[in-house]
Protein backbone atom coordinates (compact mmCIF):
# COMPACT_ATOMS: atom_id res chain seq x y z
CA UNK A 1 0.00 0.00 0.00
CA UNK A 2 1.82 3.31 -1.38
CA UNK A 3 1.46 6.39 1.11
CA UNK A 4 -0.29 7.86 -1.56
CA UNK A 5 -2.33 6.21 -2.01
CA UNK A 6 -4.41 6.98 1.54
CA UNK A 7 -2.57 10.04 2.88
CA UNK A 8 -4.83 13.43 2.16
CA UNK A 9 -2.44 15.90 0.25
CA UNK A 10 -4.37 18.94 1.57
CA UNK A 11 -4.90 17.69 5.04
CA UNK A 12 -1.22 18.00 5.64
CA UNK A 13 -0.09 19.68 8.67
CA UNK A 14 3.80 20.84 8.07
CA UNK A 15 3.92 22.90 11.05
CA UNK A 16 1.84 21.50 14.43
CA UNK A 17 1.57 24.08 16.81
CA UNK A 18 -0.12 21.97 19.06
CA UNK A 19 1.74 21.55 22.59
CA UNK A 20 -0.61 18.41 23.85
CA UNK A 21 -2.01 15.02 22.44
CA UNK A 22 -5.51 16.04 22.73
CA UNK A 23 -4.65 19.41 20.84
CA UNK A 24 -2.59 17.88 18.01
CA UNK A 25 -5.62 14.81 17.37
CA UNK A 26 -7.98 17.74 16.92
CA UNK A 27 -6.05 19.86 15.15
CA UNK A 28 -5.30 16.96 12.17
CA UNK A 29 -8.94 15.98 12.92
CA UNK A 30 -9.97 19.77 11.74
CA UNK A 31 -7.56 19.47 8.82
CA UNK A 32 -8.97 16.10 7.43
CA UNK A 33 -12.51 18.05 8.15
CA UNK A 34 -11.45 21.19 5.93
CA UNK A 35 -9.88 18.95 3.37
CA UNK A 36 -13.53 17.73 3.24
CA UNK A 37 -12.28 14.39 3.91
CA UNK A 38 -14.17 14.06 6.59
CA UNK A 39 -17.87 15.75 7.14
CA UNK A 40 -17.87 18.30 9.48
CA UNK A 41 -20.38 16.23 11.52
CA UNK A 42 -18.40 13.22 12.47
CA UNK A 43 -15.46 15.11 13.43
CA UNK A 44 -16.06 15.37 17.09
CA UNK A 45 -17.26 11.82 16.63
CA UNK A 46 -13.49 11.07 15.32
CA UNK A 47 -11.87 12.85 17.76
CA UNK A 48 -13.58 11.27 20.95
CA UNK A 49 -12.86 7.36 19.58
CA UNK A 50 -9.21 8.40 18.63
CA UNK A 51 -8.62 9.67 22.29
CA UNK A 52 -10.59 6.60 23.23
CA UNK A 53 -8.05 4.11 21.50
CA UNK A 54 -5.00 6.04 23.17
CA UNK A 55 -6.95 4.85 26.88
CA UNK A 56 -6.07 1.76 26.04
CA UNK A 57 -2.43 2.37 25.04
CA UNK A 58 -0.53 4.82 23.41
CA UNK A 59 0.33 4.86 19.84
CA UNK A 60 3.57 6.78 20.49
CA UNK A 61 5.69 4.11 19.49
CA UNK A 62 9.06 5.48 19.67
CA UNK A 63 11.34 7.07 17.90
CA UNK A 64 9.42 10.22 17.46
CA UNK A 65 6.57 8.63 16.05
CA UNK A 66 3.22 8.75 16.91
CA UNK A 67 0.35 6.74 14.86
CA UNK A 68 -3.34 7.96 16.55
CA UNK A 69 -6.18 6.17 14.40
CA UNK A 70 -9.71 4.66 14.92
CA UNK A 71 -12.15 2.90 12.35
CA UNK A 72 -15.23 5.04 12.20
CA UNK A 73 -18.20 4.58 10.05
CA UNK A 74 -18.15 7.41 8.45
CA UNK A 75 -15.62 6.69 5.97
CA UNK A 76 -15.39 4.15 2.93
CA UNK A 77 -11.80 3.91 2.99
CA UNK A 78 -8.55 3.86 4.81
CA UNK A 79 -7.59 7.82 4.97
CA UNK A 80 -4.62 9.52 6.72
CA UNK A 81 -2.95 12.60 7.33
CA UNK A 82 0.52 13.48 8.53
CA UNK A 83 1.62 16.32 10.85
CA UNK A 84 4.72 17.42 11.71
CA UNK A 85 6.03 18.90 15.15
CA UNK A 86 8.83 20.86 15.45
CA UNK A 87 9.21 21.34 18.90
CA UNK A 88 7.38 17.97 19.99
CA UNK A 89 4.32 16.55 21.49
CA UNK A 90 4.18 14.85 24.74
CA UNK A 91 2.49 11.37 23.49
CA UNK A 92 2.88 9.35 26.25
CA UNK A 93 5.47 7.55 24.30
CA UNK A 94 6.28 4.05 25.24
CA UNK A 95 9.94 5.68 25.18
CA UNK A 96 9.29 8.09 27.32
CA UNK A 97 10.40 10.41 24.40
CA UNK A 98 8.54 13.43 22.84
CA UNK A 99 6.59 13.03 19.13
CA UNK A 100 7.51 15.09 15.96
CA UNK A 101 5.90 12.78 13.51
CA UNK A 102 2.66 11.90 13.61
CA UNK A 103 0.28 10.08 10.92
CA UNK A 104 -3.10 9.72 11.75
CA UNK A 105 -5.28 7.18 10.52
CA UNK A 106 -9.03 6.39 9.85
CA UNK A 107 -10.58 3.57 8.31
CA UNK A 108 -13.77 1.90 7.44
CA UNK A 109 -14.74 -0.39 10.31
CA UNK A 110 -15.26 -3.74 8.67
CA UNK A 111 -11.30 -3.39 6.67
CA UNK A 112 -8.24 -4.16 9.29
CA UNK A 113 -6.23 -6.10 6.33
CA UNK A 114 -5.97 -2.21 4.90
CA UNK A 115 -5.24 -0.87 8.64
CA UNK A 116 -2.60 -3.19 8.77
CA UNK A 117 -0.69 -2.74 5.46
CA UNK A 118 -1.00 1.02 6.14
CA UNK A 119 0.73 0.36 9.54
CA UNK A 120 3.26 -1.71 7.12
CA UNK A 121 3.68 0.67 5.00
CA UNK A 122 4.13 3.85 7.35
CA UNK A 123 6.58 1.85 9.87
CA UNK A 124 8.80 0.37 6.57
CA UNK A 125 9.29 4.25 5.74
CA UNK A 126 10.36 6.00 8.99
CA UNK A 127 12.31 3.21 10.17
CA UNK A 128 14.57 5.13 7.45
CA UNK A 129 16.57 7.60 9.46
CA UNK A 130 16.43 9.54 6.20
CA UNK A 131 12.86 9.57 5.20
CA UNK A 132 12.31 10.74 8.84
CA UNK A 133 15.13 13.34 8.62
CA UNK A 134 13.54 14.48 5.26
CA UNK A 135 10.25 14.23 6.44
CA UNK A 136 11.02 16.85 9.99
CA UNK A 137 12.55 19.26 6.96
CA UNK A 138 9.76 19.91 5.03
CA UNK A 139 8.14 23.14 4.94
CA UNK A 140 4.49 22.74 3.01
CA UNK A 141 2.35 20.42 2.07
CA UNK A 142 3.55 20.00 -1.23
CA UNK A 143 7.25 18.74 -0.21
CA UNK A 144 5.80 16.78 2.16
CA UNK A 145 3.41 14.76 -0.26
CA UNK A 146 6.23 15.09 -2.78
CA UNK A 147 8.86 13.38 0.01
CA UNK A 148 5.95 10.61 -0.03
CA UNK A 149 6.09 9.64 -3.50
CA UNK A 150 9.63 9.31 -3.17
CA UNK A 151 9.49 7.00 -0.56
CA UNK A 152 7.14 4.75 -2.00
CA UNK A 153 9.31 4.89 -5.57
CA UNK A 154 11.89 3.53 -3.12
CA UNK A 155 14.28 6.36 -4.02
CA UNK A 156 15.20 7.49 -0.39
CA UNK B 1 29.87 -28.91 32.19
CA UNK B 2 28.13 -26.71 33.54
CA UNK B 3 30.02 -23.61 31.91
CA UNK B 4 30.35 -25.60 28.95
CA UNK B 5 26.83 -26.20 28.45
CA UNK B 6 26.04 -21.98 29.81
CA UNK B 7 28.24 -20.94 26.66
CA UNK B 8 26.79 -23.13 24.23
CA UNK B 9 23.33 -21.82 25.68
CA UNK B 10 24.48 -18.35 24.94
CA UNK B 11 25.63 -18.48 21.77
CA UNK B 12 23.06 -20.73 19.76
CA UNK B 13 20.08 -19.70 18.05
CA UNK B 14 16.99 -20.98 19.10
CA UNK B 15 14.14 -21.32 16.95
CA UNK B 16 10.21 -21.69 17.33
CA UNK B 17 7.22 -21.51 14.46
CA UNK B 18 4.41 -19.13 15.87
CA UNK B 19 1.05 -18.55 14.05
CA UNK B 20 -0.77 -15.28 14.27
CA UNK B 21 -4.12 -15.75 15.87
CA UNK B 22 -5.36 -12.81 16.67
CA UNK B 23 -7.92 -11.78 14.51
CA UNK B 24 -7.08 -8.48 13.02
CA UNK B 25 -3.48 -9.32 12.78
CA UNK B 26 -0.17 -7.58 14.32
CA UNK B 27 -1.71 -4.05 14.63
CA UNK B 28 0.01 -1.50 17.34
CA UNK B 29 -1.50 -3.03 20.26
CA UNK B 30 -0.48 -6.88 19.92
CA UNK B 31 3.10 -5.25 18.61
CA UNK B 32 3.19 -3.39 21.89
CA UNK B 33 2.57 -6.82 24.18
CA UNK B 34 4.87 -8.29 22.62
CA UNK B 35 7.93 -5.68 22.46
CA UNK B 36 7.06 -5.34 26.12
CA UNK B 37 7.83 -8.86 26.68
CA UNK B 38 10.51 -9.14 24.33
CA UNK B 39 12.49 -6.31 25.65
CA UNK B 40 12.54 -7.68 29.37
CA UNK B 41 15.09 -10.75 28.29
CA UNK B 42 18.26 -9.76 27.57
CA UNK B 43 18.84 -11.83 24.73
CA UNK B 44 17.76 -11.01 20.91
CA UNK B 45 14.54 -11.08 20.04
CA UNK B 46 13.66 -11.44 16.45
CA UNK B 47 10.84 -12.56 14.08
CA UNK B 48 10.99 -13.70 10.34
CA UNK B 49 8.58 -13.77 7.56
CA UNK B 50 9.91 -15.55 3.75
CA UNK B 51 11.40 -11.93 3.25
CA UNK B 52 11.58 -9.81 6.44
CA UNK B 53 13.33 -9.82 9.33
CA UNK B 54 12.10 -7.76 12.54
CA UNK B 55 13.57 -6.82 15.91
CA UNK B 56 10.97 -7.88 18.52
CA UNK B 57 11.78 -5.47 21.25
CA UNK B 58 10.72 -2.45 18.67
CA UNK B 59 7.34 -1.80 17.67
CA UNK B 60 7.93 -0.17 14.80
CA UNK B 61 10.28 -3.29 13.13
CA UNK B 62 7.19 -5.61 14.65
CA UNK B 63 4.87 -3.73 12.37
CA UNK B 64 7.10 -3.47 8.87
CA UNK B 65 5.82 -7.85 9.05
CA UNK B 66 2.52 -6.45 8.02
CA UNK B 67 2.02 -9.94 10.11
CA UNK B 68 -2.34 -11.00 9.61
CA UNK B 69 -4.01 -13.10 10.61
CA UNK B 70 -2.61 -16.39 9.76
CA UNK B 71 0.72 -15.90 9.09
CA UNK B 72 3.30 -18.09 10.34
CA UNK B 73 6.63 -16.56 11.54
CA UNK B 74 9.77 -17.82 12.65
CA UNK B 75 10.86 -16.65 16.54
CA UNK B 76 14.71 -16.51 16.44
CA UNK B 77 16.27 -16.14 20.16
CA UNK B 78 20.13 -16.18 21.42
CA UNK B 79 21.91 -15.07 24.34
CA UNK B 80 22.03 -15.64 28.31
CA UNK B 81 17.98 -15.73 28.72
CA UNK B 82 17.05 -17.69 25.32
CA UNK B 83 15.49 -20.35 26.35
CA UNK B 84 13.20 -18.36 28.86
CA UNK B 85 12.34 -15.68 26.07
CA UNK B 86 11.60 -18.61 23.37
CA UNK B 87 8.83 -20.04 26.12
CA UNK B 88 7.61 -16.92 27.30
CA UNK B 89 7.29 -15.62 23.35
CA UNK B 90 5.63 -18.53 22.18
CA UNK B 91 3.56 -18.85 24.87
CA UNK B 92 2.66 -15.25 24.39
CA UNK B 93 1.96 -16.43 20.75
CA UNK B 94 -0.16 -19.94 21.66
CA UNK B 95 -2.36 -17.37 24.00
CA UNK B 96 -3.54 -15.42 21.45
CA UNK B 97 -2.73 -12.42 22.92
CA UNK B 98 -5.74 -13.48 25.26
CA UNK B 99 -4.67 -12.95 28.74
CA UNK B 100 -1.13 -11.51 27.58
CA UNK B 101 -1.00 -9.36 31.32
CA UNK B 102 -1.26 -12.83 32.62
CA UNK B 103 1.83 -14.46 30.65
CA UNK B 104 3.87 -10.85 30.58
CA UNK B 105 3.68 -10.79 34.20
CA UNK B 106 5.72 -13.83 35.11
CA UNK B 107 8.56 -12.71 35.70
CA UNK B 108 11.45 -14.26 33.54
CA UNK B 109 13.81 -16.57 35.57
CA UNK B 110 16.67 -14.48 36.71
Amino acid sequence: MKLCDFVVADAIVPELQAGTKDAAIRAMVASLAKAGSIKAQDEEGIVTAILKREELGSTGIGNGVAVPHTKHASVDKLIATVALSKTGVDFASLDGEPVFILFLLVSPPDRPGDHLRALESISRHLRNQSFCKFLRQSATPAAVMELLKEADNNEI
Amino acid sequence: MEAVQRIMAETHVYHRRVVVKAPHGLHIRPCTVVAKLASQFDSRVRLRTNNKLADAKSVMDLLTLGAEHGMELDLEVDGPDAPDALEHLSALFDSDFAAPEAVAAQPPAP
